[in-house]
This record gives structure tokens, sequence and C-alpha cells, in this order.
């Protein structure tokens, strides 16, 4: 989209902090609803029970916010550094990865071509594939 | 395939946890059950990949594969400039109409989108 690449061990690092923070902000939450809290209320009586697995849920959605700063910082970096990421860095198969990075209007100013279900690849290796 | 038996071991493994966790904290079976599925199915696919995947493995293990070996078969030409994909929708708008004027614009509309259909096989297979 920038045409800037982001730091992959950073990125590695958000999608772990992500993944620890949305199961622990979700999965007390299958637990409140057994012990009977519904969905949707704005507060309720300190006696339910139900306050110490909110508390976790709260941790769990403040990691999340942690992860998504970093993302932010991390975006804010690959502008600083500007290295550019090329037009596939990932060597991916399908057709987005076809076009330029950053693309063009109208994303494509030529026709890609199709001959099976990774066209990407096909194109980047011609010479090879028969 | 060692990639993709790792990944369905992870994932199976990782919902053997959450089951285990689930069951002790709220001994509730509808959720468990489900869960457990959630645990056996990445098994079951990951078992089959470890058990059977050495028989007929994919190129990306061979490090002397050729990009053709990786390479799909032809599925055919899509033509830079094409009237068909337009008669196609003329076809379904037409058709669609029918659930609202009657039975017969749906027949028109589906014959208009069967010809495109045709059309539009025949120009990629020239």
């Amino acid at each position: 989209m920038t045409g800037f690449r982001l730091h992959e061990s950073i990125g590695k690092l958000i999608a772990a902090i992500e993944f620890v923070g949305f199961n622990l902000t979700f999965f007390p939450q299958h637990l409140v609803g057994l012990k009977g809290m519904q969905r949707r209320i704005a507060d309720y009586a300190p006696n339910l029970g139900w306050t110490h697995l909110n508390e976790l849920s709260t941790l769990g959605a403040y990691v999340m916010a942690v992860g998504v700063l970093l993302f932010l910082w991390s975006v804010f970096q690959s502008f600083r550094r500007r290295e550019p990421s090329g037009d596939d860095p990932w060597g991916a198969y399908t057709l987005e990865w076809l076009t330029s990075s950053p693309p063009p209007e109208h994303n494509f100013t030529w026709l890609p071509p199709i001959r099976s279900e990774r066209p990407a690849f096909d194109w980047r290796h011609r010479e090879k594939v028969p | 395939v060692k990639t993709q038996i790792k990944f369905f071991a992870y994932w199976s493994a990782f919902s053997a946890v959450v089951a285990g966790v689930y069951w002790f904290l709220s001994y509730e079976a509808a959720g468990t059950l489900f869960l457990t599925f959630m645990f056996l199915a990445p098994l079951m696919i990951g078992a089959y990949l470890a058990l059977h995947g050495s028989t007929r493995p994919p190129p990306a293990d061979d490090p002397g594969a050729d990009h053709s070996r990786v390479a799909g078969s032809l599925v055919g030409r899509f033509s830079k400039r094409s009237v068909w994909p337009l008669v196609m929708a003329i076809g379904l708008a037409v058709g669609v109409e029918g659930f609202v004027y009657g039975v017969w614009l749906l027949v028109v509309g589906l014959v208009v989108f069967a010809l495109a259909s045709i059309g539009l096989m025949a120009e990629s297979r020239g």
C-alpha cells in the first residue's frame, strides 16, 4: 500500500501479542456468560462473582492495545526507514501481488495472464514454466 | 509437508489446552465437546499428513524440484476484450427481475446467461 516494508520480527511479535491478548480478552467472557452475565451491560452488582473474570478480559484488551500501538510504531518506523518493499515481498501466488507497489490508479495497467490458480507464481517464473 | 504437520500439530495442541482449561473452569459439556472437536479435527489432518504425506511428497519438500512442478495445469485463457461478461450481467439482471415481474422473465434471463456462459467458454478455448 505504501511501498515501504514493515519490520518482519516486530510483525511476528505483534502477532504473538495479539494472539495472547485476544484469547485473554474473550476466553473469560465464555465463563462469565455461564455465570449468568448477559451481553452488553454497562455495570453489575459486585456480589455476582463476575468481577475477576471481567478484570482478566480488561487486561487482555490492554494487551491487544499494546499490540496495536506497536503496529502503529512499526508503520511509523517503516516511513522513517523508507526501505522499499518491492512488488511482491512474500513471493505470493495470487493476482493482487502482480501489480506494482504502491499500485497505480485502477490497480492494473496491463491484463495479467491467468493460466492456473497461481498466476503470480507462473508469471514470475514464466521462462521455466511451460 | 513438515510445515503443514507442524501447523496442524500446534493448532491441535492449542485446542486441547483450551478444551481442558474450559472444562475444568466451567464443567459445561456442550462447549467442551465443541472444543474437543476443534482439537480432533486438526489432529486428524495432521496425523494423515504425518502418516501418508511422504508417499506423495509435494514439490516444496524436494530441494531439486523444478518450477514447472509447482505450477498448476492450464485452466484456459481470458481474452483481453470480451462482450460476454456484459451479456452475462444483463442476463443475470433480467433473470433477477423475474422474481418481481414473473417467472417468464427468469427463463429469458437464464437463457441469455447460459448463452453468455457458452460464449465465454468458447472464447477462452480459442
